[in-house]
Formats: C-alpha cells, sequence, structure tokens
C-alpha cells in the first residue's frame, strides 16, 4: 500500500492506512521532535500526538498532496510548544561512540572521532538555543525548508525568520568557538 | 561552522539517538482503542444577529474593547462592518486544571550572624547547575557600612563557565534585604548523569566600610545542599565583542542609593587603557530600558589588572530600586596619552536578581495572589467568525483577581478531534482582560458550517509551567467561502515579468498567486512591504507559500493540487493578507516594491564592510558584532548612528538593499472583482 492509498484508506475509517503512515514517517518524526525537545521520550509523546491529530484530522486532507511536510510542520509545531512547556527541563546529553558507527562508512577513524566531538560540541552548543531557536534550526539544516517556507509555518514575517536563523547560527557559531577552542 | 557541516551533524546526532527501528505503532494503537471522551456541555448555541444589533450591543454592553482589534485588521472590520461577525456573550465557568509537580522550594537556612554591630540573616539558598543564589536580610548597616559582593564555595567541586553574579539589595525598607545571583556551572561530572548532586556550600559576605575597605566577613556554611537540574537561563550579556576586543560584565550590585559594576577587558597592548564614560539606562522591563535616560558614572576605582586582563568598578549615581532591566553601555577605551579605542560594548541584562522567582520564595516572601484562580471567575466568549481560511473569536476573563491571560487556545470539531492551524492570540493594550484569537487553519475549512468546540487555556501572567484553567465553548458558526478569480495580468518592471494568476478572497482574508522570472537563480520573494488594497481596506503580505519552481523540482511538494503552473519557467509564490472582499464590485490592488532575496548563510566580511561604506555615505554608521550571554547572546548588526527620524527598520531595508539582497521594481496590478 502506497501513502495515497493508506490516505484514502485512514479516510475510510480504516486503521490501517495509519500503520502504513507510521511506518513510513515515524523515525523522521521522532528525529525532528528530538532535535527539537532535546528528550527522546518526550520526541516520541509529540510524534503520537502528531499521528493521532493526522488520524483525526484526516477528513480534512486532500489525498492528492503530499502526507510528508505537512504531517512534519505538525511535528515542527508539537515539538515547539512541547519544548516551551518543558524549559524546566535539562536533558544531560553525553554522545559515545559505537565500533559499528566508527567504522560505518570509508572516512578514517581520526576523522569519524573528529566529526564525533564536532557533533557532541553542536548538540550542547543546540541546547543553549531557545525552543524557537532550535525549531529554525531544524527545519533549516534537518527538514531543509526556506526560509520563505519556515515564515509561513511559523506565521512570522520573511525578515524575523531570517534574523532569528542568523541569530541561531551565530549563537551556535559563538557556542562552538568557545566549546571547540577549551 | 559550516552549514554543511550543521547539517551533517544534525542528521547524524538523531540518528545516533534516534534509532531506525524505533516502533510507535504499539502505543498509537493503544491510545486509538482508548474511546475520546467528548466532555464539553454546551452552554449555548451562536445566535446571528443583524449589524443594528450587533452595533448597539456594542454601545450599551460595553464591549468596545473588543473591537479594538477587530478594527485593526482590515479584514475583521470589513466582516464587522458587513454583520458577519456574531455578538455572543456566552460564559463559562472555567474549570481548574491540575498543576505539575512544583519544583523543590529553596533551603531555608535562617542563621543569623553579627559582627561590628551589623547582623545578617542567611534566609535560603537554592543551586541549580547553571545558576546558584541565596538571599538574606541585614541590619544595622550604619556609618556608610555596606556589603561588597559575595563568593560561594561549593566544596571539592570547582565552578566552570563564569557568566556574571549580580546582588540586589532592597535597602529603602527594613529590615534591609537581598539576593544573590551567580551565572556558572556547579556540577560533579563523575555523577551528574546518575543521581543528584549535592555540595557543600560555604558563602562569604563582605562588610565594607564607608571608603569599600573590607571591615570582616560574614561566612556561613550550608552541608550537602542538593544541585538542581535547572535550566540555563538568562538574557544577561556576559562579554561582548566590538572592534576586535572583548569586555566582560563580571558583576553589578544594585541598591536604591547607586548602581555598581565590574567590568574586565584584555587591553590591546601593554598600555594603561580605561573606560571612558560608562552609561546606563534602566527601566522596569526590558522594553523601557531603550527609553530610559542614560545615567554617566560618577566614579571609577582604580583598575586593577589580573593575567594582562584589566578590572575597573565604575559607579553609577541612580536608584535601581524597582527595575528589572538594565543597559550599560561601554563608548570607548582611551590612554592618558588620547589613544582611543571604540565600542560600543553593551550589556543588556534582563534577569535581575530583585525579581527574579526562586520556587518556594512565595511562601517566605510575598504571596503570588495571581495564581489562585478563584472559583468566582468567568470566562466569556463575546464574538466570533468564520470563513474557510480564518477563525477569529473575542474573549473576556472577568475576574476580581488580575494577572490571567490566554496563552493558548484549540478549535476541535464535532467529533472531537483538534483542527491543525497557526494560532494567534492578542490582547489590547488598555484592556488586558480581553483577547483576539485567530486561528488559520493549514487546510482550507471544508463545510458551510462548523460545529465544535473553542477550548482557552488560562495562565497566570507570571507564566508558570502549566495552564491554571480552561474553558470550552460550543460552536455553530456558518463557514463563508472563498471566491476565486483569475486575472492572468501581467505587469513589467526593471526588466522583471510578473503575472497576478489567482485571488482567492474571503470576506476576511485574501490569498494572492503570483508567478514571476527570478532575477537570478537565487531564493527570491515578494518583499515584506508587499500589500494588497481591496476597496478602501489595505494589508500587508501577512502569510507566505512557495508553490512552484523551476530550479528546485517545479511544483513543489504538491501543495496545490488543483492549481497548475501558468509558466514552467517562471517561480509562483500565494500570499496571504488580512483583508477581505465587501461582497460588491470593487478593485483589487497588489503592489510589489521589490523582491527581496534570502541572507546569505555566512556574510562574507568584504560585503559587510562594502555595505557599511555605501551607509556611511547616508549618514548611516553600523558594526557587526558578536557576543555571548548565559543563555542569551548571539550577534548581529549594531546601529551605531543614523540620521534624525529615521527607524531601525528602515535602517535594516537601506542595509539589506547595500548588501543586494533587494531587487526593486516596483510592479503592480489593479483587478475589478464581482463577488
Amino acid at each position: 500500500m502506497d501513502e495515497k492509498q493508506a490516505i484514502l484508506c485512514l479516510k475510510r475509517g480504516d486503521i490501517g492506512g495509519l500503520e502504513v503512515l507510521v511506518g513510513l514517517y515515524q523515525v523522521r518524526a521522532v528525529r525532528t521532535a528530538y532535535l527539537i525537545t532535546r528528550d527522546a521520550a518526550l520526541a516520541e509523546d509529540v510524534a503520537q500526538e502528531a499521528f493521532l491529530q493526522a488520524y483525526r484530522s484526516i477528513q480534512h486532507f486532500d489525498p492528492d498532496r503530499l502526507f510528508g511536510p505537512w504531517f512534519l510542520r505538525c511535528v515542527v509545531h508539537a515539538a515547539l510548544k512541547a519544548a516551551q512547556k518543558n524549559m524546566s527541563h535539562e536533558d544531560h546529553y553525553s554522545r559515545e561512540m559505537t565500533l559499528e558507527e566508527l567504522f560505518a562508512d570509508g572516512a578514517s577513524v581520526e576523522e569519524q572521532v573528529e566529526m564525533t566531538e564536532f557533533q557532541g560540541h553542536v548538540w550542547s552548543a543546540m541546547q543553549n538555543l531557545t525552543p524557537r531557536q532550535r525549531a529554525v534550526v531544524v527545519q533549516r539544516y534537518f527538514l531543509d525548508m526556506s526560509e520563505k517556507e519556515m515564515a509561513a509555518e511559523l506565521e512570522t514575517p520573511p525578515g524575523t525568520v531570517k534574523w532569528l536563523l542568523h541569530a541561531a547560527r551565530e549563537r551556535l557559531r559563538s557556542l562552538l568557538s568557545e566549546r571547540i577552542s577549551r | 561552522m559550516k552549514d554543511e557541516s550543521l547539517r551533517k551533524s544534525l542528521h547524524a546526532i538523531a540518528r545516533h539517538d534516534i534509532p531506525e527501528n524505533i516502533n510507535l505503532w504499539p502505543r498509537l494503537v493503544a491510545r486509538l482503542e482508548r474511546k475520546k471522551p467528548f466532555a464539553v456541555q454546551p452552554k449555548w448555541k451562536l445566535t446571528w444577529i443583524v449589524l443594528l444589533v450587533l452595533l448597539g450591543l456594542s454601545g450599551v454592553t460595553g464591549v468596545a474593547y473588543a473591537f479594538y482589534h477587530f478594527f485593526n485588521d482590515a479584514g475583521l472590520q470589513s466582516v464587522s462592518d458587513a454583520g458577519l461577525i456574531s455578538t455572543v456573550n456566552a460564559t463559562a465557568l472555567p474549570t481548574r486544571l491540575p498543576t505539575s509537580t512544583p519544583p523543590e522550594p529553596v533551603t531555608a537556612i535562617g542563621e543569623s550572624q553579627t559582627l561590628e554591630g551589623v547582623s545578617l540573616t542567611l534566609n535560603w539558598v537554592y543551586l541549580m547547575d547553571g545558576q546558584q543564589a541565596f538571599g538574606f536580610s541585614v541590619s544595622g548597616l550604619k556609618d556608610g557600612k555596606t556589603l561588597g559582593i559575595p563568593l560561594m564555595g561549593f566544596g571539592q567541586l570547582v565552578p566552570k563557565q563564569y557568566r556574571g553574579a549580580s546582588l540586589a539589595i532592597k535597602d529603602n525598607a527594613q529590615p534591609v534585604a537581598g539576593t544573590y545571583v551567580v551565572n556558572q556551572i556547579v556540577r560533579d561530572a563523575r555523577t551528574f548523569e546518575i543521581t543528584d548532586t549535592r555540595t557543600d556550600v560555604s558563602i562569604d559576605i563582605p562588610l565594607l566600610d564607608g571608603n569599600g575597605q573590607v571591615l570582616n566577613t560574614f561566612r556561613f556554611d550550608v552541608k550537602s545542599e542538593l544541585v538542581h537540574a535547572g535550566p540555563f537561563t538568562g538574557g544577561n550579556t556576559y562579554s561582548t565583542l566590538a572592534n576586535g576586543l572583548g569586555m566582560s560584565l563580571d558583576w553589578i550590585l544594585l541598591s536604591s542609593k547607586a548602581v555598581q559594576a565590574q567590568l574586565c577587558f584584555t587591553p590591546p597592548d601593554g598600555k594603561e587603557w580605561r573606560l571612558v564614560s560608562p552609561t546606563i539606562q534602566l527601566g522596569a522591563d526590558p522594553n523601557q530600558v531603550a527609553s530610559a535616560t542614560p545615567v554617566t558614572a560618577s566614579s571609577s576605582t582604580a583598575v586593577t589588572t589580573d593575567g594582562g586582563v584589566r578590572c575597573q568598578v565604575v559607579t553609577f549615581p541612580v536608584s535601581a530600586t524597582g527595575e528589572q532591566a538594565f543597559s550599560l553601555t561601554v563608548s570607548e577605551l582611551s590612554t592618558f596619552t588620547g589613544e582611543v579605542v571604540k565600542g560600543d560594548w553593551t550589556f543588556n541584562w534582563n534577569q535581575l536578581p530583585n525579581e527574579m522567582q526562586f520556587p518556594g520564595i512565595a511562601s517566605l516572601e510575598t504571596p503570588l495572589g495571581s495564581e489562585n484562580i478563584g472559583n468566582d471567575m468567568t470566562v466569556t466568549l463575546e464574538k466570533a467568525y468564520a470563513d474557510i481560511n480564518r477563525m477569529a473569536f473575542v474573549v473576556a476573563i472577568k475576574s476580581p483577581e488580575e494577572g490571567f491571560v490566554v496563552s493558548s487556545a484549540t478549535l476541535e470539531d464535532a467529533s472531537g478531534t483538534e483542527l491543525n492551524t497557526g494560532l494567534g492570540i492578542t490582547s489590547p493594550p488598555d484592556d488586558p482582560t480581553r483577547f483576539t484569537i485567530e486561528f488559520f487553519p493549514y487546510n482550507e475549512f471544508v463545510a458551510n458550517q462548523f460545529k465544535g468546540q473553542l477550548a482557552v487555556e488560562i495562565w497566570s501572567q507570571l507564566g508558570g509551567s502549566s495552564a491554571l484553567a480552561d474553558a470550552h465553548f460550543a460552536l455553530d458558526l456558518p463557514v463563508y467561502p472563498a471566491i476565486v478569480f483569475d486575472p492572468m495580468q501581467t505587469v513589467s518592471a526593471n526588466g522583471v515579468e510578473m503575472m497576478l494568476q489567482r485571488i482567492k478572497i474571503t470576506p476576511s482574508y485574501a490569498q494572492i498567486y503570483l508567478c514571476f522570472q527570478k532575477p537570478s537563480s537565487t531564493d527570491w520573494t515578494p518583499g515584506s512591504s508587499t500589500s494588497l488594497q481591496v476597496g478602501a481596506d489595505k494589508a500587508n503580505i501577512g502569510a507566505y507559500t512557495l508553490i512552484f519552481d523551476p530550479d528546485i523540482g517545479g511544483n513543489l511538494k504538491n501543495t496545490e493540487p488543483d492549481w497548475n503552473p501558468p509558466n514552467k519557467s517562471d517561480r509562483c509564490v500565494k500570499m496571504g493578507f488580512s483583508v477581505g472582499h465587501h461582497s460588491q464590485p470593487e478593485n483589487v490592488t497588489l503592489t510589489i516594491s521589490e523582491l527581496e532575496q534570502s541572507m546569505a548563510e555566512v556574510t562574507p566580511p568584504d560585503q559587510l564592510q562594502a555595505a557599511r561604506q555605501q551607509l556611511l555615505a547616508q549618514g548611516i554608521d553600523i558594526d557587526w558584532e558578536t557576543s555571548s550571554g548565559n543563555g542569551g547572546g548571539g550577534g548581529g548588526l549594531v546601529i551605531r548612528q543614523k540620521p534624525a527620524g529615521m527607524t531601525d527598520d528602515q535602517v535594516m531595508q537601506l542595509f539589506y538593499e547595500a548588501m543586494g539582497y533587494y531587487y526593486p521594481g516596483p510592479w503592480s496590478f489593479t483587478v475589478e472583482i464581482k463577488p
């Protein structure tokens, strides 16, 4: 069953359609939510809620449209809301690399370790962004949305997104410089 | 940092922490099997009334405030004028919601010491791994005696990443009370991921004589204090860089008599550099700071040097009582021989100890009345409107207590399904009890009638971790349709042809489908000044969607299934405007002053310098700064100087132009519509 058939099934009340959509999008949804909320359990809750919302809203969804962009937009919104409500939460992140990951591609061990350290720095720096800043970074660099799409999504003037993104990038840059130079 | 590295890192982090084999389905099925109750009791049914009744009610019931936002919005104003908005006055008693587990309170201490005739009581201590604080009261401060900046120790744990400290002394009342907050990391690296960190705490508070010399030191020791895993908080700039020279604001002392600050910098050479006339602007909130009168430092101590870093304590003769934010600026450094390094080094702090909320302080000090939601609160839905692109509601909260706000709202259809919408909530500045709530659906409302419910969440104005209560309203609203016109009108300007392809318009909202040739292959879009006038009403662009671009795959994400691009070599966009038709023949005028390009990922310094030179010729001096803070920070354009009467937005516009981010038009279309 492809995506379009799954949506049509779901519109008819066949829950099997939702199972197909979950199979197609759950990993990307949880990963998107995780990068914004920084909490794996919360990210799973957010993704579940987004699927439930999609299930409830499916009668309004045009089956000729692609489900993914619409759905991931819901995930970003829900994750942002969850992150803002969980500002008191601070995760304690540590990044350790498994041997499988280390040898997963052709790069040298040194390059891999260096990249992993950089990822650790990026993740730590991301923790110091506001949820809104994290959301724009994730939209831009994880979901590959354009600034204008983000503006439409966040219901924000394009100039605001431009500066929000710029501030987030500069903040990341500054934090990364601090961390890497240590 | 290259953007590609960031992109790769995010994907790698996501892959690392969220495995491919994740399976949400079993839990989803379990949740779907639990039937969702629809707990709302319809309390009223909307009755549609004519304009005269609406206006009459508005005059006699005092709901004129509710029109404030409606009358600031051309679309909602026109639907109000046309009698499409219902005055409903349906009241609900909000349901009090359970709040989350309260955070653990501060540790009450209550230990006193007396030195040199001065008695000091340590009232409480609170440790987070990113911020530590304590509160005290003191009596007997006479003959010029005062307190200096405290020092906190944490046993075996060495604090890291110091990000500034602040001491606030409320010395205009008895007993004198004080709060000290220091931003730094206190964390046991060996244990913090597996168990609570506890540490012994030592607190030294120097007692100073009238000349600022240490007379004695109060010393308190607290055993095995819990370090809470609190958030990184702030918005306080600790260090900033200008003209290649970094400066930090190490601490600030706030009292009713004066403000003292220690600023440290690494001089560009071995000379005796000093701060020149630093200024401070204080305000009851961050918005008031910019308009506050700058106060120049009246005195400063000798510069002390430590490892090449020079520090200077400056005193501002201004009261900090009741102030919650400040901006401190150092414009230049100079030597005794007249050499100068220009700044500005600006430090913006909006988290000062005076008003910071530590858990449990309320019970020790002033209770927060606004968090006690009373049973006699009522929430009234006064107005409602719906079309296929927008729903708008006016809600009023009535309570004997103040300080409640609507900060979230949801729409559900009759089956209890929450609609996927954008949300906007505004409140007129002169009536904080009324709120206009607007929903913009991601998918157009398809039915002619909307039956469902509006749920609003009531929060404390002070924030908090969860809503205090919610109120529900049953809805039965007509949904006004959109009218579609395809004018296919073309206009050329500055070598670029544009086509106004489609107008989709409801009584409150218009969507414009526009196609154009891009001046280059980059991300060109209609500028933020793009406007739409329908009859006498006008609105600026409020929403934007890219729907077709031949350079990035054509019909993007299939967002417009019933629409085809008129020319597959052009970019097509859909724009939203808060202005609607008036059910009569009238002109629609779309004006695009310029195309705007997305800012480059990395701004090349030479391009920035060229733009700066161009702006200097127009009397505008800009600079590019980066700063770091405890939770805030970042970087961006700093406006050093601008011609009188010019706004910051105008400077930004000129800056974008100088950077080549604009492609001037204008393109203007006028079409007569006949709804």
